[in-house]
C-alpha cells in the first residue's frame, strides 16, 4: 500500500486528531488528489501520524498489522518525494518606509499581508478608493513589499511577532521610529554646503510623496 | 511614517514649503524664508497692456512658475484668473515650444500667443497625434477642454500630463455643480501620488487632518487654489468637502 493511499483514508474529523494535524490532512490530501508528490518533511509527518494513530487505523480497517509494519519500515510512494527547503521567515526594511516580507509560499500568510494594505472610512461611499501603495509580490526578489502607514503599522508589527518572522535592528529601529512619528511635526533644515533642503517626514504621506514625486527631492 | 529626504535649496521649494507650514506641523529653519523671498515675481513682470499687475495676477503667476509650468487652474475658485494670467506665467518662463489644446478656442488662445509674442512658437490642436507630441514634448502644453466625461480625463489628459512635464490644465468658469472636481484633476496630473482624498477615505490619519478641510491639500498636486486670494463668500463655501463629495458623486455616476 502506497503512503498517500493510507493518508486518503484518514478522515480529517477524527477526534484523535488535533487542529494543526486536521489541517495538515486537510492540504495533504488535496496535493495527494492533484497527483502531486509528498515532499520529504510532509513524508516524515505523515509517518510520525500513521505510528500515532497505529492501532486506530487497524480497527477501523483501514490497514493491517502487515500493511503498517511494511509501511513504516519500508514505505512506499506513489511519486518520489522531493527534497524539502527550508526558508526561513524574514522582514527586512527597504527604505521609503516599504518592508520586505521573505517566506515560503503560503496562502494564509499571503492572505494576510495583503489585508495590511486595506483600511477605508465610508466618507466616499462606492465603489471604494485605493488611496495609497498597496502590499505587493516582487516576481524577481520573491518578496512581499508592503509599504507602512499610520493605519497598518500596530498590524505590521503584530504579524512579525505572531508569525515569528526574524528581523534585524534596522527593523525594529524603524518601527520604533514609526511608532514614535505619530502626530509629529516634519523638520526641514538646511545644508548649505550641498545646497540641499533636508527633510525628516513624520506621520504625513502626502508631503512624502510631494517631495519624491513633485519637487524631485530624493529619499535618504 | 518616518523618512528623510534631501530636495534642491531653491527660492521655489523654499516658497512651497512655507505654503504648507501654514497648514501642517511643520518646523522650517528661518532662512528659508530669506531664501522664498528671492526669484520671485515683480511688478515689472506683468505689461499693463497684456496683464494688468494685481496681487491675485502675481500670488497665481508666482505658483504656476513655483509649479514648473504643471498645475491646474479653475477658473470657478479665482475668477480674476484669465487665459491672459497663464500665457504671461508661460511668457516668463521663456519656453521653446508652446502647445494648446483646445475644442473651440483656437482663434483666442492664437491672439493671446500674438500678444505676449508667443505666437511663433505656439501651435493651437483640437487633439494631439503621436507625432505632434513626439515632437513637442519638451514644450509647455496648455489644456483647455470643457470636459464632462470622467473617462475623459483619465483616457486623455493623463496620457497628456505622462507625456509632457510642462502641463498647464485650465477649466473655464462653468456652474460649480458641472464643474470637474479638483481632486480628479490632481489625480489624472499626480497619478503616483496619494489619492487627493487620503485624509477623508483612510480610516486613522494624523489627528489634526479630521479639522482640515480637504482643499488646504489641493497645494500637494499643483491645483491653483489659494484660499487667501479667495474674498467671495459664495465661492469661499464652495471649497468646503461637501461641496468636493457632491461633485464627485455626479462624476461618479456619470
Amino acid at each position: 500500500m502506497y503512503v498517500e493511499e493510507l493518508l486518503l483514508k484518514i478522515p480529517e474529523w477524527l477526534s484523535e486528531l488535533d487542529d494543526w494535524h486536521k489541517g495538515f490532512i486537510r492540504s495533504i490530501s488535496q496535493q495527494i488528489a492533484a497527483d502531486k508528490p509528498l515532499s520529504t518533511r510532509q513524508a516524515t509527518v505523515i509517518l510520525k501520524l500513521i505510528r500515532q494513530l497505529h492501532d486506530l487505523l487497524i480497527k477501523q480497517g483501514w490497514a493491517t498489522e502487515a500493511d503498517l509494519a511494511s509501511m513504516l519500515h519500508t514505505p512506499q510512494y506513489r511519486h518520489l518525494p522531493y527534497e524539502s527547503f527550508s526558508l526561513p521567515k524574514e522582514c527586512r526594511y527597504l527604505g521609503n518606509n516599504l518592508l520586505a516580507f521573505r517566506f515560503k509560499a503560503h496562502t494564509p500568510l499571503q492572505e494576510k499581508i495583503k489585508e495590511l494594505g486595506t483600511t477605508t472610512t465610508s466618507w466616499f461611499g462606492e465603489p471604494p478608493l485605493t488611496p495609497h501603495l498597496k502590499p505587493r509580490f516582487d516576481w524577481l526578489y520573491k518578496v512581499w513589499i508592503v509599504p507602512v502607514y499610520r493605519f497598518n503599522l500596530q498590524a505590521i508589527i503584530d504579524l512579525i511577532k505572531d508569525e515569528h518572522f526574524n528581523v534585524d535592528g534596522t527593523v525594529s529601529h524603524y518601527l520604533a521610529l514609526a511608532n514614535r512619528s505619530f502626530n509629529q511635526s516634519s523638520l526641514f533644515s538646511i545644508d548649505e554646503t550641498m545646497g540641499v533642503i533636508l527633510a525628516n517626514v513624520c506621520d504625513h504621506p502626502i508631503l512624502a510623496a510631494w517631495i519624491t514625486e513633485i519637487a524631485e527631492g530624493i529619499p535618504l | 511614517m518616518n523618512q528623510d529626504f534631501g530636495l534642491a535649496l531653491t527660492p521655489a521649494n523654499a516658497r512651497r514649503l512655507l505654503r504648507f507650514q501654514q497648514t501642517f506641523a511643520m518646523v522650517v529653519p528661518e532662512a528659508l524664508l530669506d531664501l522664498a523671498m528671492q526669484d520671485s515675481v515683480t511688478e515689472d513682470d506683468f505689461d499693463p497692456f497684456i496683464c494688468e499687475y494685481t496681487v491675485t495676477a502675481r500670488e497665481i503667476t508666482q505658483f504656476l512658475l513655483d509649479c514648473k509650468l504643471r498645475a491646474i487652474i479653475q477658473q470657478n475658485y479665482h475668477p480674476s484668473c484669465s487665459e491672459v494670467y497663464v500665457m504671461n506665467a508661460v511668457r516668463l518662463a521663456k519656453p521653446q515650444q508652446l502647445t494648446i489644446v483646445t475644442n473651440s478656442r483656437q482663434g483666442f488662445w492664437m491672439n493671446l500667443a500674438r500678444w505676449c509674442s508667443l505666437d511663433k512658437i505656439t501651435e493651437v490642436h483640437t487633439s494631439l497625434s503621436n507625432e505632434v507630441i513626439d515632437r513637442r514634448r519638451s514644450g509647455v502644453l496648455i489644456y483647455n477642454v470643457a470636459l464632462y466625461d470622467k473617462g475623459l480625463l483619465h483616457k486623455v489628459v493623463q496620457h497628456y500630463a505622462i507625456e509632457f512635464a510642462q502641463c498647464l490644465v485650465f477649466e473655464n468658469s462653468r456652474d460649480f455643480d458641472m464643474l470637474i472636481p479638483w481632486s480628479l484633476w490632481a489625480e489624472a496630473l499626480s497619478p503616483t501620488m496619494p489619492n487627493p482624498l487620503y485624509a477623508r477615505v483612510v480610516n486613522n490619519v494624523a489627528n489634526d487632518w479630521c479639522n482640515i478641510p480637504l482643499h488646504k491639500f489641493a497645494a500637494f498636486y499643483n491645483v491653483c487654489l489659494l484660499p487667501e486670494l479667495i474674498s467671495e463668500p459664495l465661492i469661499a463655501k464652495m471649497l468646503s468637502d461637501q461641496m468636493l463629495l457632491r461633485q464627485l458623486r455626479r462624476y461618479r455616476l456619470s
